[in-house]
C-alpha cells in the first residue's frame, strides 16, 4: 500500500498551508494583474478606434494612429472622398490630446470633436444624460467627471472655453487619457483648426468593395492614406506598447523573482520542518531520486493549489480595482493565465533546487537523535 | 528578548535569507514603480527646463506641454517682441507624432524650430548640427543607437522621409521622446500654416523684472496664457503625478500584501518550529506579553533586514535599469524611502497577528508531549 507522503506533507499544517498558498497565490496574482493592467491600458487607448463602427478612415498621409499621432486634413475634400468611396455615410472627426483642468484635477484627455447630426464618431456607450445636440455642449467620461466632481448640467472649462456637461460616457476611462467629446465645430474653434479635420470617416454601402474604395481615394486624393479602424487600433497599440512595455517588463521581472523567492521560502521551510521524517525515509532506504521526486511533487501540489488561488485572487482583485478605480481597465486574457501557469511551473522547479540541496546533505542518523 | 528573537531567526539561515529577499523585492517593486513615474516627470519637463526662456506663451487655457496641444495666432511672436523688457521671442511648433524607422513606430513629440532660432532647439548635441535645414531632423542618440541609425540615415514622419542631421542627448525618455525638425517642414508635413506656432519662448532683458514682463505680456498679447518657466515645468510634473498616483497606489497595495504574507509566513513558520520552546517558557511562567514581544521582535528584525536589503537593491536596480535602458530614468528620492517605513512597520505588525494567535493558544503541556 503506497502512502501519499507528498499530499500529507502539504496538508499537515493547515495554518501554514493557508499562508503559503496565499503568499504564492498573491505573487502569481501580482503577475496576472500586471499583465492585465497592460492589456487593459491597450484596450482603453484603442477603444475609440475599435468602436467607431465605420468601414474606412481617411487620414493625412503617413498618419496611422488616432492616439499616437496628429492628423490634419482640409474639410473641403469631403465631397470628393465621399463620391470616390461610394459611401453610404461620411463624417469627420477631430482628435487631439488636451489637458482637462478643474480645481485641483489635472488630467490629459483625448478630445474628440464629432458632428452631432452625422451619427458617426460619437461615443458608443452613454451612462447618464444625453448625447450632443448642439455646440457648447460636452460629454465627459464618467470616471473623469467623478474625479473632477462634475455632474450633468455643470459648466466646465476646456482650453479657455465654457461647455455645458450634457452626458457622461462609459467604457471611455483610462488612467492615461480618458475621452471627452465636443462638437466638431467647437473642436475646430477651440483648437484653431479652420476648415480642417483630423479624419474623414466612411461607412460604405452594403456590398461595396472596401479595397476598391481605398484604392480609388488613395489614387485620386493627394496627401491621404485610407486605413481600416482595426489597423489604426493595431498601430496605436504597438505605439503605446513601445513606450509601456519596457517599464512593465521590469516590474514583471521583479514580480517573477518575488514569486520564486516566496515559493522557495515555502518549499524550503516545508523541508526543514520535516527534516527528521526525511532522514527517516533515507534511513529506511529511500534514494535521492525518490526524495527529490517527493520535493517536486510537494512543490507541484502547492503550485497547482496556489495557481488556482492566484487566478481567483487576480480576477477578484481586478473586479475590486475596476469597481474602486474605474480608470483602470484590467483585462486578464487566457494567454496571460497560460503564461502565469507556465511561470508557476518554472518557479516551482527553480524553487525546489535549494530544498534538494539541503536534503542531499541530510544524515540519516538525524532520524534517531533525541 | 532581542537575542532570543535573533537566535530564532538565524537558526535557519537559508530561510532567513529567502524571506529577507522576498520582503526586499516587494519593497523594490514599490520603489521602482514610484521611481519610474518620478523619472518620467523629469523626462517630461526636460525640454521646458533646458530651454533658456524664463517666460512661455501658449494658447489660452493651456497650462501643459506633456500630452497637450497648443495653437497660437501667427502675430503672437511680433506682439510679444513689442512688450517692454522682452529681449527676444521665438516661436516653436509642437505636436505628437510617430517617427517611423523601418517597421518600428516610435511615439513622441516633434518640435519644429526655425533654422536661425537662438533657443528652442536641442540643448545638448553630440554629433552633427542643430541648424535644421528643410527635410532634416535631430534625434536623440539613444533612439539612434537603439534603432541602428547614424547621421545621414532616413526616418519617416507623416509619410515623408527626413534625413538625420544631428544627434542630441537627454531627450529620449519613456513617454516623452523629443525630436527636432525644421519648423516650416513640420508645418508642411502636418498640414498646418507655414507660420503656425504652439509656444512662444520669451527671453527678457538682463535688467528686466521677469514678473513685470510676464504681466505686460498678459496685457499686450491676446489669446495667450503666459507662464513662468518653473511654473510651467511644475504644471507638467503635477500632471504626471496625478496620472500615476492611483496606479502607484494600486501596485503598492498589491506589493505590500505580498510583503505582508512573506513576513507572516516567515514568522509563523519560525513560531511553529519553536512551539515546544515557547510552551516551555509558558510552563516556566512567562506571560503572553513576553512571548509576544519575542514574536514581534522577530517580525521587526525580518522586516528591517528586508527593508535594508530592499533599499539597497532599489538603488542598484535604478542604476542597472538606467544603464541598460537609458530612456528609463528611475528616480528614488530619500524621502520616498522614508515614506515607506511607517507602512512597512504597520504591515509587519499585521503579519505578526497569526503567529501571535498561535502563541496565545499554545498549551504549556506541549513540552511534556513525546
Amino acid at each position: 500500500m503506497s502512502v501519499p507522503v507528498a499530499r500529507r506533507n502539504v496538508f499537515h499544517h493547515k495554518g501554514k498551508l493557508v499562508l503559503s498558498v496565499l503568499s504564492i497565490g498573491a505573487a502569481l496574482a501580482m503577475i496576472l494583474l500586471l499583465l492585465g493592467f497592460r492589456e487593459g491600458l491597450y484596450a482603453a487607448m484603442t477603444a475609440y478606434a475599435n468602436n467607431l463602427g465605420v468601414d474606412l478612415i481617411v487620414a493625412q498621409s503617413g498618419v496611422k494612429g488616432i492616439v499616437s499621432s496628429s492628423s490634419t486634413l482640409p474639410i473641403e475634400r469631403h465631397a470628393q472622398i465621399e463620391e470616390l468611396a461610394g459611401a453610404q455615410e461620411a463624417g469627420h472627426i477631430i482628435t487631439a490630446g488636451v489637458i482637462f483642468t478643474r480645481a485641483d484635477t489635472k488630467m490629459p484627455v483625448i478630445l474628440i470633436g464629432y458632428e452631432p447630426d452625422a451619427n458617426l464618431g460619437e461615443p458608443w456607450k452613454l451612462g447618464e444624460g444625453r448625447t450632443l445636440l448642439d455646440n457648447g455642449e460636452i460629454l465627459l467620461d464618467t470616471w473623469l467627471a467623478q474625479r473632477a466632481a462634475v455632474q450633468v448640467g455643470d459648466t466646465v472649462d476646456l482650453l479657455g472655453r465654457q461647455f455645458e456637461v450634457v452626458g457622461l460616457t462609459r467604457e471611455t476611462a483610462s488612467w492615461m487619457s480618458p475621452y471627452v467629446f465636443i462638437s466638431l465645430k467647437d473642436a475646430q474653434e477651440t483648437l484653431g483648426l479652420v476648415n480642417a479635420v483630423s479624419f474623414h470617416l466612411l461607412r460604405l454601402r452594403d456590398g461595396a468593395g472596401e479595397a476598391s474604395a481605398r484604392q480609388a481615394i488613395e489614387a485620386q486624393v493627394d496627401g491621404v492614406d485610407v486605413i481600416r479602424p482595426n489597423e489604426i487600433a493595431d498601430v496605436d497599440r504597438r505605439a503605446i506598447a513601445a513606450v509601456m512595455d519596457r517599464p512593465i517588463s521590469v516590474l514583471l521581472l521583479v514580480a517573477i523573482i518575488i514569486g520564486i523567492a516566496v515559493m522557495g521560502l515555502t518549499s524550503y521551510t516545508a523541508i526543514t520542518d520535516r527534516i527528521r521524517e526525511y532522514s527517516l525515509l533515507k534511513a529506511v532506504g529511500a534514494s535521492g531520486f525518490q526524495l527529490n521526486r517527493l520535493i517536486v511533487t510537494e512543490g507541484l501540489t502547492m503550485g497547482v493549489i496556489s495557481l488556482s488561488v492566484g487566478i481567483g485572487l487576480a480576477f477578484l482583485s481586478a473586479s475590486l480595482i475596476m469597481a474602486n478605480w474605474p480608470q483602470f481597465n484590467v483585462v486578464i486574457r487566457a494567454e496571460s493565465v497560460v503564461l502565469a501557469s507556465l511561470l508557476a511551473l518554472g518557479m516551482t522547479l527553480v524553487s525546489a533546487f535549494l530544498p534538494m540541496r539541503r536534503l542531499a546533505g541530510v544524515d540519516p542518523i538525524e532520524a534517531f537523535k533525541a | 528578548m532581542i537575542r532570543l528573537a535573533w537566535l530564532n531567526l538565524v537558526r535557519e539561515r537559508t530561510r532567513l535569507v529567502i524571506s529577507t529577499v522576498g520582503i526586499a523585492l516587494a519593497l523594490v517593486l514599490i520603489m521602482v514603480i514610484g521611481g519610474i513615474f518620478a523619472g518620467t516627470e523629469e523626462f517630461a519637463v526636460a525640454y521646458i527646463k533646458n530651454v533658456p526662456a524664463p517666460i512661455w506663451l501658449m494658447q489660452a487655457g493651456v497650462e501643459n506641454m506633456h500630452m497637450a496641444s497648443s495653437f497660437l495666432a501667427p502675430q503672437t511672436v511680433s506682439l510679444a517682441e513689442l512688450a517692454p523688457g522682452v529681449r527676444d521671442a521665438t516661436s516653436v511648433l509642437y505636436m505628437g507624432a510617430n517617427l517611423e524607422v523601418g517597421d518600428d513606430s516610435i511615439i513622441g513629440y516633434i518640435i519644429g524650430v526655425e533654422p536661425d532660432a537662438v533657443i528652442g532647439g536641442p540643448w545638448d548635441m553630440v554629433a552633427g548640427n542643430a541648424d535644421l535645414a528643410p527635410g532634416e531632423i535631430v534625434v536623440d542618440q539613444v533612439l539612434a543607437s537603439r534603432y541602428g541609425l547614424v547621421l545621414g540615415d532616413p526616418v519617416t514622419l507623416f509619410g515623408s522621409e527626413l534625413t538625420i542631421a544631428g544627434l542630441s542627448r537627454g531627450n529620449f525618455g519613456v513617454g516623452s521622446s523629443f525630436a527636432f525638425v525644421n519648423k516650416q517642414t513640420l508645418a508642411g508635413l502636418a498640414g498646418a500654416p507655414p507660420d503656425a506656432g504652439s509656444f512662444v519662448l520669451v527671453r527678457v532683458e538682463s535688467d528686466a523684472d521677469i514678473d513685470a514682463v510676464a504681466a505686460s505680456l498678459r496685457e499686450d498679447v491676446p489669446g495667450v496664457n503666459v507662464m513662468r518657466q518653473a511654473a510651467f515645468a511644475d504644471s507638467d510634473r503635477e500632471l504626471i503625478r496625478q496620472m500615476g498616483a492611483d496606479i502607484v497606489r494600486a501596485m503598492n497595495i498589491i506589493a505590500y500584501i505580498v510583503g505582508l504574507l512573506v513576513i507572516a509566513l516567515t514568522i509563523y513558520t519560525a513560531t511553529l518550529e519553536r512551539s515546544r520552546e515557547y510552551g516551555m517558557l509558558k510552563a516556566l511562567g512567562a506571560d503572553f506579553s513576553k512571548l509576544a514581544a519575542v514574536v514581534l521582535t522577530q517580525a521587526f528584525i525580518s522586516a528591517a533586514l528586508g527593508a535594508m536589503l530592499g533599499i539597497a537593491l532599489s538603488y542598484a536596480a535604478a542604476q542597472l535599469i538606467g544603464s541598460a535602458s537609458p530612456d528609463m530614468l528611475v528616480l528614488i528620492a530619500p524621502a520616498d524611502v522614508v515614506n515607506q517605513l511607517p507602512i512597512l512597520a504597520l504591515v509587519t505588525a499585521l503579519a505578526s497577528l497569526l503567529p501571535l494567535a498561535r502563541i496565545a493558544h499554545l498549551d504549556p503541556t506541549i513540552v511534556f508531549k513525546a
